[in-house]
């Protein structure tokens, strides 16, 4: 996998650069600003970016707003956004406007070795990744009258997964049982909350994200 | 008045009741002439009296318009001497009509011209065919007059009709303009009298040409003058009476605003009684620059006069209106009034300060947000990236190190994560950035995330554009606030409502719990932001009403 990395603070992008270089990815380039990732991007041609959320000039969404117009120029190239944020308010943002795969993760997660390097695995292999952290925080949410009361335990642990981002087969993998049995999970799922049913993973997950939240 | 109305009667009546009292020699004219003689005096008596420019211009026209016929009639002077007077007369009436700003305003202005007018055209017209003040006993005098045209009956008829034309026509024009004229009661109906009387001579006299139910048609003619300029002196006069008006109602200021006759206050009570509604009242302020009524700031409109009301030597108000002169104003602005003026002065003043203390105690809740986001910006670029190098050297450390040492590296870095969660949650909460970034709502969601207890948001603000950044960090704070106090009440649910209704932003937060409350702090943040807050408790809940306009 080849990636580029950007991020104003210095010691941090260095510190991923060589975690990523640990674990033999090849960082092609690393910047401080939002605005060389087109230049950079058309001068390495790597398959992810992996961006800061929040870089100069304003010190907001740059990272965002660089992820869709990088998208928009270069569809073949993934990008994960790292944020000190957790909040799932980005993460969506995020999904809308970047469609497919895009990764939104906790920036902590680089202390967990191969989270990001999975995480890279999985963009490459088409998904979308989603920080575990925010799945289970919108899943935890205290609702009024549950809506997910009606789910098994099992139906629970797959909507997480699809959440997360992993398509049927590598949930299947996850959890040790073939792929139609994931199938037959989420159809279920997807009729008891009365979603659409997607089998592209991108959308999945918006709509299962987006309900999660707005679900009184 | 008295005089125009008199010599109005002795032209209609002078020779039935009074022909032989004055003497087998008098005449019509020489009845005239001595109304208009003593209307002349009378103007001028009051011109002199009066003091006034209004009164003196209001005379002068007069004057000059009954004078100039008086000298026509002067039985001994030659015809041309007597035709140029009335001429001359007129053209100076209309002159001083039309020239003169200061008396009146533009429309009365017109309707005095062209009365003026009226009478020039229907003395003048009747003296080219006819000499109007010898007509039946002229035998001595009227071969003098050159342009004489007894001769021609048909030509007579034809100038009566022509007059009678015009002066329908100048009556329809001055009811018109008296109609338009915002004047007082008494005036109008004195105006629009002569008005009628006019037209309804001028009627009969269409009707019988040079006949006998008005007398001598030369009588008619004659009753034109004094009838038109009774009209013209009452809208000369008329602005006198109105400012003596004016300067008895804003006597009685002081006691209309104690007794709460006037809704708007002294400003609205000047506007009326001046009848201008551009009268403004300023203060002057020790920093320099003026107040309104309001306490807003303002500034001098250069268009209108000021007229400045003193106290021991000092400025302490200014009024601001359309009439040219201040003099009337200030002479009617006794220390009554200028102690209602002075109270008045006194709230601007406590309203401005009570504005700059409201927006100091937003500027200082503004000022403390900024920090806190400043502390947020630092910690963000300071502590926490180097926590997360820290944790992030710990694990590779632990990735490399021998498997006995290897638990002690993963919980030091399990520390360092629990120690960025920390930073996090302190830094983040109240005043997160996906406030800022992206809007309440989806700040609001955030916070329903991790809230202990359910959140149910409705918005009905969807097209509305987004509120200022200190509401929505104030409605924020609030809602975090009502969730806690919820949580601690033991509430089973929080419920977060926002509405937009023309321009007022609503937001409605409830909670189910049950027990004292103290608003204080919320009602503080939501007063500061500018807005109100409202909290009723009862045994179903807690329900907070935050509203900015």
């Amino acid at each position: 996998v080849k990636v580029i990395v950007i991020d104003d603070m210095v010691l941090v992008r260095e510190g991923i650069v060589r975690i990523l270089r640990d674990h033999g990815i090849d960082v092609a380039a690393a910047a401080g600003s939002a605005e060389s990732v087109h230049a950079l991007a058309e001068a390495h041609d790597p398959d992810v970016v992996i961006l800061d959320i929040r870089m100069p000039p304003t010190f907001t969404d740059e990272g965002l707003r660089a992820a869709a117009e990088l998208r928009a120029a270069r569809p073949q190239t993934a990008v994960l956004v790292l944020s000190q944020y957790l909040d799932t308010a980005y993460a969506l943002q995020l999904l809308r406007d970047v469609p497919e795969r895009v990764g939104y993760l906790l920036k902590d997660r680089i202390m967990e070795l191969t989270t990001l390097t999975d995480a890279l695995r999985r963009l490459e292999d088409g998904e979308t990744v989603i920080d575990p952290t925010i799945v289970s925080r919108v899943l935890g949410r205290r609702r009024e009258r549950s809506s997910l009361a009606n789910l098994t335990p099992r139906e629970l642990e797959v909507l997480a997964l699809v959440a997360e981002g992993l398509s049927n087969r590598a949930i299947a993998t996850r959890l040790g049982v073939n792929e139609r049995t994931v199938e037959s999970h989420t159809t279920q799922v997807f009729q008891k909350l009365g979603l659409e049913t997607s089998t592209e993973i991108h959308r999945r997950v918006l709509a299962v994200l987006t309900y999660l939240r707005v679900t009184n | 008045v008295a005089a125009g109305v008199a010599a109005g009667l002795l032209v209609i009546i002078g020779d039935d009741f009074f022909g032989p009292a004055f003497g087998p020699e008098t005449t019509m004219t020489q009845l005239c002439s001595w109304a208009a003689t003593g209307a002349a005096a009378l103007a001028v008596a009051i011109a002199v009296v009066g003091r006034q420019p209004p009164w003196a211009t209001g005379a002068g026209i007069v004057v000059l318009t009954l004078v100039a016929p008086g000298v026509a009639s002067v039985g001994t002077a030659p015809a041309w001497l007597r035709i140029t007077a009335v001429a001359a007369g007129a053209a100076l009436s209309l002159a001083i009509a039309g020239f003169t700003g200061t008396v009146l305003g533009a429309r009365s202005r017109v309707a005095v011209g062209v009365l003026a007018a009226a009478t020039v055209v229907a003395v003048t017209a009747r003296l080219l065919v006819r000499d109007p003040f010898r007509e039946l006993r002229c035998a001595p005098y009227c071969g003098d007059n050159p342009l004489l045209l007894a001769a021609r009956p048909q030509w007579v008829t034809l100038a009566d009709r022509l007059l009678t034309v015009a002066t329908l026509f100048w009556s329809a024009v001055a009811v018109v303009l008296i109609a338009r004229t915002r004047r007082a009661m008494w005036a109008r109906s004195a105006a629009a009298l002569a008005a009628a009387a006019a037209a309804l001579f001028a009627v009969t006299s269409w009707a019988e040409p040079g006949l006998t139910i008005w007398g001598d048609p030369t009588q008619r003619v004659t009753i034109v003058p004094p009838l038109l300029l009774t009209a013209a002196f009452l809208f000369a006069v008329h602005p006198d009476v109105q400012a003596w008006r004016t300067r008895l109602q804003v006597r009685t200021l002081a006691t209309d605003l104690a007794t709460g006759a006037h809704r708007d206050g002294v400003t609205g009570h000047l506007q009326q009684v001046l009848r201008d509604g551009s009268v403004r009242l300023l203060f002057p302020v020790v920093t320099g620059g003026l107040l309104d009524t309001s306490g807003r700031a303002a500034e001098r409109d250069p268009r209108l006069t000021a007229t400045t009301i003193e106290r021991d030597g000092q400025a302490v108000a200014a009024i601001e209106h359309q009439l040219a002169s201040s003099g009337r104003l200030r002479a009617a602005l006794t220390p009554a009034v200028t102690t209602v003026v002075e109270n008045e002065r006194l709230r601007a003043l406590a309203m401005a300060e009570l504005d700059e203390l409201r927006a100091s105690r937003r500027r200082i809740v503004e000022r403390a947000d900024e920090t806190r986001r400043r502390v947020e910006r630092d910690l963000h670029d300071g502590a926490q990236q180097r926590l997360l190098l820290l944790g992030l050297e710990l694990s590779r450390a632990a990735a490399t190190a021998d498997p006995s040492e290897r638990s002690r590296y993963l919980d030091a870095v399990r520390h360092t994560q629990d120690a960025l969660d920390e930073l996090r949650t302190l830094v983040h909460e109240g005043l997160p950035p996906v406030l800022d970034e992206l809007g309440l709502v989806e700040a609001l969601r955030s916070l329903a995330e991790t809230s202990p207890i359910p959140v149910l948001i409705e918005v009905q603000t969807t097209d509305a554009p987004r509120p200022p950044i200190g509401i929505e960090r104030t409605l924020y704070g609030l809602a975090l606030s009502v969730i806690a106090g919820g949580a601690m009440l033991g509430a089973s649910k929080v419920t977060i409502l926002l509405a937009e209704h023309s321009g007022q932003l609503t937001a409605t937060i409830a909670h189910d719990g049950t027990g004292a409350i103290d608003p204080t702090d919320d009602q503080d943040r939501v007063g500061a932001a500018g807005g109100d807050l409202v909290v009723t408790s009862g045994p179903s809940g807690v329900e907070y009403v935050a509203s900015f306009p």
